[in-house]
């Protein structure tokens, strides 16, 4: 069975790059425009692996993290974050709000594998 | 936890013990000089294995000897180096300190040092200064080789709740060294009612063997480095290791390993699947037969009670079936052993200076694990002592009209119930002449008594026996023909020897295929049911016949045909009642144990069985003249009697009539003539 990942991403261009790498790596991508809809799809369905960007309209990453640490079905689910620099604060908030990791762009497809690889068996 | 390297230790030492017989067995046929690619890929392949493995598992003697070993095979795969006697004997050195390694590790001994070897055998393969230090092993001095780090690994407990998995992180850093060895901290580890398995109590310490930076061991740990505390050591580079003056070539193949090897044989049983899974298959049967009996006792009526036999029928075909195949887990072939021998053949050849070849008939021959073990000393000592004495020396084979080259054959077999094995050589044969003149000398045969040659040869199983003007280095070391024969009889086994002047001897050893089970003899002394073993049991005559009396200085005799035979009642060496003098019918049973022949008063002979021994030693120490128990058909357990503790215990041997039984002294063991 193939295992699921939840791309939170409101660049097109960004959630294309990223569900494409993992579609390659195996994995069934779901995809979502903001926090609000990405809440919406794990309220009905359980992913192994979410990645997220942190500044999106409607509902932000870090929200996002938050509330799916509050569903039971994601309390343990690996939670990557994608952002833009390596600031060190924006870190720091994304771990407070229950990230598992972080992955700074510009995307590279290997990298994402790699830091996939950290967090997912 | 579930990455604690040690835990796969002892597969490891079994893997290596496997190759390492491939090399001891096939390092030898280099010398035929029927070198072909199979076997340089066999010897290759078993060096390299032991190599990954024990880099893997820290073991790093392992490792840089093994890696020293893959560089002179690999050279000889290439055809880079050529096959010599020489280099033969290189690899079988470090063969046998691959054995003593790996002895070593399994017993958490710390590892003399290889560097001498590893060095010669560098030399060897051409690779000892151009190759530089092996990748796998950690480098004493260059700042760019691998160095050794600690690595404490402790989470928080609130660690899962961040989606993060502690072993991934503690494989990601085991991935970036070449050795690793993982501890659980369990340290914080709370009882298990107030464990919450949502919170991570466990901690790691790593010791991990890389090339890699700090920088890179830290970022392994960059997603959790707020949610665990994380420590990096870095040890200090090693000092060059102090050279150990002690290990020699000699030394390294001292018998130690071998004994080491011999405790351990049993933690372990390879077992092959196909075996395993006639088991589960019969294990089925047999619940289809209990299911069928269940059913059909329900609602029982007389009319059912065809389809009822029918099914306990079944159900005792099954267990039989499973009791075979059970036993059959324990049988491995006779070859294990085998092929140390042609080791052993290579090197007496040489020491000798004799021409011996070495034919194996039936490796495949099973019979059970333990008995194997211990049949390797004594099947050892018969070739030895073939090699050394049993065959003649060329020139001497020569002026005979045989060829120059003598040979042993080391030959198993079923026969029956019982494997069969023969240790033959095509040498001189027994010296019948010599061997009667020594026993008269010995005081273990009258002067011109016409004793057949069968019984003539027999003394030399005698403790102490020998016709050899000398001891030589080879034979002479203690152990003799009675040491041969003891061991076979604590195998429940018999050992028979036919010998040609001029063309050779044979010894036959034939033994049961299990000792977990005997053919025994059921009695009754008193209220008790005894078993003696049915191998031991010469005869039973009835008191009636054969008269009891008390001759001074011999105690209680039977006079078994007119001749008087010490007897033992187990009423005074085991303390049980018998039968009140003169009631029932009572018997002598004539018992055999080595040399000595007595007779045991039992009450009534019961029948003969197999009988399954349970041994005594979990709950109470073994007393003597006991050799276990075993539950009979009706549920009661009975006491399987040890004939040679009844022999101790009676003390048959200073009662024997006269100095006929041979006597106790030691001396050099040859036999031959």
């Amino acid at each position: 069975m193939a295992r699921t990942a939840l791309v939170v991403d409101d660049s097109t261009t960004m959630q294309e790059m990223v569900s494409f790498t993992l579609s390659k790596a195996g994995f069934d991508v779901t995809r979502a425009n903001n926090g609000q809809e990405a809440l919406t799809r794990a309220s009905g369905q359980k992913f192994d692996l979410v990645i997220t960007d942190l500044n999106m309209p409607v509902m932000d990453g870090l929200t996002l993290i938050k509330s799916l640490r509050a569903l039971p079905t994601f309390k343990f689910t690996p939670v990557l974050m994608l952002t833009t620099e390596a600031g060190d604060d924006r870190k720091q908030q994304g771990r407070a709000a229950g990230a598992t990791g972080w992955l700074t762009k510009p995307f590279d497809a290997d990298k994402l594998i790699a830091v996939v690889k950290k967090v997912l068996p | 936890m579930s990455i604690d390297l040690s835990r796969f230790n002892q597969s490891f030492f079994e893997e290596c013990k496997e190759h390492v017989r491939v090399l001891e067995e096939r390092l030898v046929e280099l010398d035929s000089g029927a070198v072909d690619a199979d076997l340089l890929g066999a010897l290759f392949r078993a060096a390299h294995s032991i190599k990954g493995s024990s880099g893997l598992l820290g073991f790093d003697a392992i490792t840089r000897l093994t890696h020293a070993m893959e560089n002179v095979l690999d050279g000889l795969r290439n055809q880079a180096l050529a096959p010599s006697p020489a280099l033969t004997t290189l690899l079988l050195e470090a063969t046998d300190m691959l054995a003593r390694l790996v002895a070593l590790a399994q017993d958490n001994e710390p590892a003399p040092d290889v560097t001498p070897l590893c060095t010669k055998l560098d030399v060897a393969s051409g690779s000892g200064g151009a190759h530089e230090t092996p990748a796998p092993t950690p480098a004493p001095v260059s700042s760019g080789g691998p160095s050794t780090w600690h690595v404490t690994f402790q989470p928080q407990p609130e660690m899962f709740a961040r989606g993060q998995d502690p072993a991934l992180v503690l494989r990601e850093l085991v991935d970036l060294g070449s050795e690793a060895e993982v501890k659980a901290l369990l340290d914080g580890l709370p009882p298990l009612e107030s464990l919450d398995p949502e919170r991570c109590f466990l901690g790691w310490r790593v010791r991990l063997v890389t090339t890699a930076t700090e920088a890179a061991l830290r970022d392994v740990f960059s997603f959790v480095d707020d949610v665990a505390t994380v420590l990096l050591e870095r040890e200090p580079d090693a000092m060059p290791e102090l050279p150990e003056t002690v290990e020699s070539g000699a030394e390294a193949r001292s018998a130690a390993p071998e004994a080491r090897a011999e405790k351990k044989a049993d933690a372990t049983l390879r077992v092959a699947t196909e075996k395993v899974d006639k088991l589960v298959n019969l294990v089925g049967e047999l619940v289809i037969a209990q299911a069928m009996i269940s059913r059909s006792l329900v609602d029982f009526e007389p009319a059912k009670l065809h389809t009822l036999v029918q099914a306990v029928g079944d159900l005792e075909r099954h267990t039989r079936e499973l009791q075979d195949q059970v036993m059959n887990i324990r049988m491995v072939p006779i070859g294990t052993i085998f092929g140390r021998f042609r080791r052993l053949v290579r090197d007496l050849s040489g020491n000798l200076g004799k021409d011996v070849r070495l034919e194996l008939v039936g490796e495949d021959t099973e019979l059970d694990k333990s008995m194997v073990e211990h049949l390797a000393d004594p099947l050892m000592h018969l070739v030895r002592n073939a090699a050394d004495h049993g065959l003649e020396t060329t020139e001497q084979r020569l002026a005979a009209g045989k060829p120059a080259h003598g040979t042993i054959t080391l030959a198993a077999r079923h026969q029956g119930g019982n494997v069969v094995v023969d240790v033959s050589d095509d040498g001189k044969g027994l010296d019948t002449a010599r061997i009667l003149a020594k026993a008269i000398e010995r005081g273990l045969a009258s002067p011109g008594a016409e004793l057949p040659p069968e019984r003539v040869h027999e003394f030399i199983f005698a403790a102490g026996f020998s016709t050899a003007q000398a001891v030589t280095d080879l034979s002479g070391r203690g152990v003799g023909m009675d040491v041969v024969k003891r061991s076979v009889d604590g195998l429940n086994g018999t050992i028979a020897i036919t010998t040609t002047p001029g063309q050779g001897t044979r010894f036959r050893i034939t033994l049961p295929l299990t000792l977990a089970i005997i053919d025994g003899m059921s009695l009754r002394v008193g209220g008790s049911t005894f078993v003696l073993p049915l191998n031991q049991v010469v005869e039973t005559l009835p008191l009636s016949t054969a008269p009891v009396r008390s001759i001074y200085g011999h105690g209680e005799v039977v006079l078994v045909r007119g001749d008087p035979m010490p007897m033992v009642r187990l009423s005074k060496v085991l303390s049980v009642d018998d039968d009140a003098e003169g009631a029932g019918r009572p018997l002598a049973v004539v018992l055999e144990t080595g040399d000595v022949r007595f007779a045991l008063r039992v009450d009534e002979l019961l029948g003969k069985a197999q009988f399954v021994i349970k041994s005594l030693e979990p709950n109470l120490p073994r007393p003597d003249g006991v050799l276990g128990a075993t539950i009979m058909g009706d549920g009661t357990v009975a006491l399987i009697l040890d004939v040679p503790g009844l022999a101790r215990l009676g003390d048959v041997r200073a009662r024997a009539d006269d100095g006929r039984s041979p006597l106790s002294s030691r001396a050099p063991q040859e036999v031959y003539a």
